[in-house]
């Protein structure tokens, strides 16, 4: 019988979600479900209570210097729960620190790793998985060989957990080496409100929309169209005007209607929105590469756009 | 002297990629190699750390001799030293061989203080090799870096994760990776690209990194079953009209025919 799939995220959520699709792996292995949690102190070690509906054991491993995000302490510490555990197949979140620690924790391992990974089964003692390459353009298959491998699972590629295994929490005690990175601060990045990746109508904006002000435009518009504003990298993290995108290394959304506001179309960016039903595109140059992969396109100033766009929705609704 | 060290990749031009009509399968014969852009701003903060702080910047690939190109693009853009690792026995290393022949190769060069690369590839996306190639020298490594700053045999980055950022500090020597935002790669002088063609780039060969067959053989990717290109069709239409109003007016309509809103 083939070792327990293992499961970690440090995002509890996410954790559960792979527990969802750890049950189906272990079911076609004939295996169990494990999870670990690594927390720096009581708080997180409460998350294993909870996963543990979900799992046939918790490996709780408790210690402050679990504190300091420095991923050659976390593989460190999961190296040792694989090889405690026997397990066969090791599932990790794939956010950007869990692909850090996937990476580390295969290197120790010795094992195939994947990252990314939005579609994974169980074929011929191999895991097959799928991911996206080519920035996003394509989607590659590969077969890693289970005993151990480590994937790193994107979110919502697994539905949360159905079935109740009730499992137990064990304290394991590993040594934990002492983090060489040091915080110094920590800055959130605020919360949106309603989830990009769920709405049906998304008005995103680039690099032409040019005041953080003027994305108050762009808000009404989505409202109008019961959607919710999105943004490319740049105005992400270049402006700091929005704690997220869409793209490539950001969120990956498919709505029904995408709309993108003076935003360029690099192939980043696209690898985000490329699943969206209908994409209409605003832009003021007449080459924008993001007018190839819409399906209605304005060559026109977004300022003049975005406003008659309100203005003729209100109409409609009766409210002009 | 303290040395930083630049990995580069020369991949391929993604935007270039077709797929075969039939099979949806891409089709990577002819299409042409590009420094990857993530690796031209680790490129550039290793520039930056030999001018303010005099070290010294080597840059090093593995890939065949067309990679070339990318340590040609470095040196014109001011590193010191430049390293092809380039042998039969390389083809087709997944990222643990990657990782593995470029610690071995930046230990041939005389090693390193610090590390950079890019925190991905456009081609393959796989943000492996920066943590393995940490993983296999031994070292930590501070991953998606935004802001680096070294002094005092210390650095001092800032990291952006999903829902923060954290300003950390780690001694050297280190393994980073970074973001797109951490600089603006400088474009080189036409001079100083031909300078740059008359500089001397090192070759590395498996036997350089007592690197056996056997080892190199184990490190093989051998999972890859296939790579298809989903097709998207879109209609591209665009819409005209003599005032923003009209434009406004027969956009709406078409997407109520649509029925997306």
């Amino acid at each position: 019988m083939a070792g327990p799939v293992l499961v970690w995220s440090e995002k509890p959520g996410l954790a559960e979600e792979l527990l969802g699709g750890a049950a189906e792996l272990a079911k076609a292995l004939g295996a169990g479900v494990s999870t670990a949690v690594l927390a720096a102190g009581p708080e997180e070690a409460r998350a294993a209570e909870e996963l543990a509906r979900w799992a046939d054991e918790v490996l709780l491993v408790e210690d402050p210097k679990l504190a300091t995000p420095d991923s050659s302490v976390y593989a460190s510490v999961l190296a040792e729960l694989v090889g405690k555990a026997g397990a066969s197949v090791v599932l990790t979140g794939y956010t950007l620190f869990g692909r850090e620690v996937a990476a580390r924790l295969a290197v120790k391992l010795k094992a195939p790793c994947a990252t990314g990974c939005t579609s994974l089964r169980v074929k011929d003692g191999h895991l097959l998985v799928e991911r996206t390459v080519y920035a996003g353009r394509a989607i590659a298959r590969q077969a890693l060989k289970i005993g151990p491998c480590v994937v790193a699972v994107a979110p919502r590629t697994f539905e949360k957990p159905s079935e109740e295994r009730g499992g137990k929490v064990s304290k394991v005690e590993v040594a934990v080496p002492g983090p060489r990175l040091k915080v110094l601060s920590v800055k959130e990045k605020e919360v949106a409100g309603v989830a990009v990746e769920e709405a049906d109508v998304i008005v995103s904006g680039g690099r032409g929309v040019e005041k953080r002000e003027d994305f108050a435009m762009l808000e009404e518009l989505a409202k109008l169209l019961g959607g919710v504003v999105g943004c490319s990298r740049p105005i992400a993290e270049d402006r700091g005007w929005f704690p997220f995108w869409i793209g490539l290394s950001g969120k990956k959304v498919k709505p029904k209607l995408y709309i993108a506001v003076g935003i360029s179309g690099a192939i980043q960016h696209v690898a985000g929105m490329r699943d969206s039903k209908v994409v209409v595109a605003i832009n003021k140059a007449e080459d924008a590469p993001i007018f190839a992969v819409s399906d209605y396109y304005v060559v026109g100033d977004l300022y003049q756009i975005v406003p008659a766009l309100i203005e003729a929705l209100k109409r409609r609704k009766g409210q002009a | 002297m303290p040395t930083v060290a630049v990995c580069v990749k020369y991949g391929l031009d993604v935007e270039q990629l077709r797929a075969d009509r039939e099979t949806g399968r891409v089709i990577t014969e002819g299409v042409p190699g590009r420094t990857n852009e993530l690796d031209k701003n680790a490129i550039e903060e290793a520039v930056k750390l030999k001018e303010a702080l005099g070290w010294k910047a080597i840059a090093i690939t593995m890939g065949p001799d067309e990679a070339k190109k990318a340590l040609r693009e470095a040196l014109a853009m001011g590193v010191d030293e430049a390293y092809l690792v380039c042998d039969e026995a390389f083809a087709g290393l997944d990222t643990l061989g990657t990782a593995t022949v470029l610690a071995k190769a930046i230990e041939a060069a005389g090693g390193a203080d610090l590390v950079i690369c890019g925190e991905v590839s456009l081609d393959s996306f796989s943000g492996q090799v920066g943590p393995k190639l940490a993983e296999a020298l031994g070292w930590p490594c501070m991953t998606c870096v935004r802001r680096l700053e070294v002094k005092d045999g210390r650095v001092v980055a800032e990291r952006t994760f999903e829902d923060r950022y954290e300003e950390v500090e780690a001694p050297l020597p280190l393994v980073v990776t970074v973001t797109r935002e951490v600089n603006t790669p400088r474009i080189p002088s036409l001079m100083a690209i031909m300078k740059a063609h008359k500089k001397p780039i090192k070759a590395l060969k498996a036997a350089d990194l007592g690197l056996s067959a056997e080892e190199l053989a184990a490190m093989k990717a051998h999972g890859l079953k296939e790579v298809v290109m989903p097709l998207v069709e879109r209609k591209k239409v665009q819409i005209t009209g003599e005032s923003p109003e009209e434009i406004a007016e027969r956009l709406i309509k078409a997407l109520e025919e649509e029925g997306v809103i």
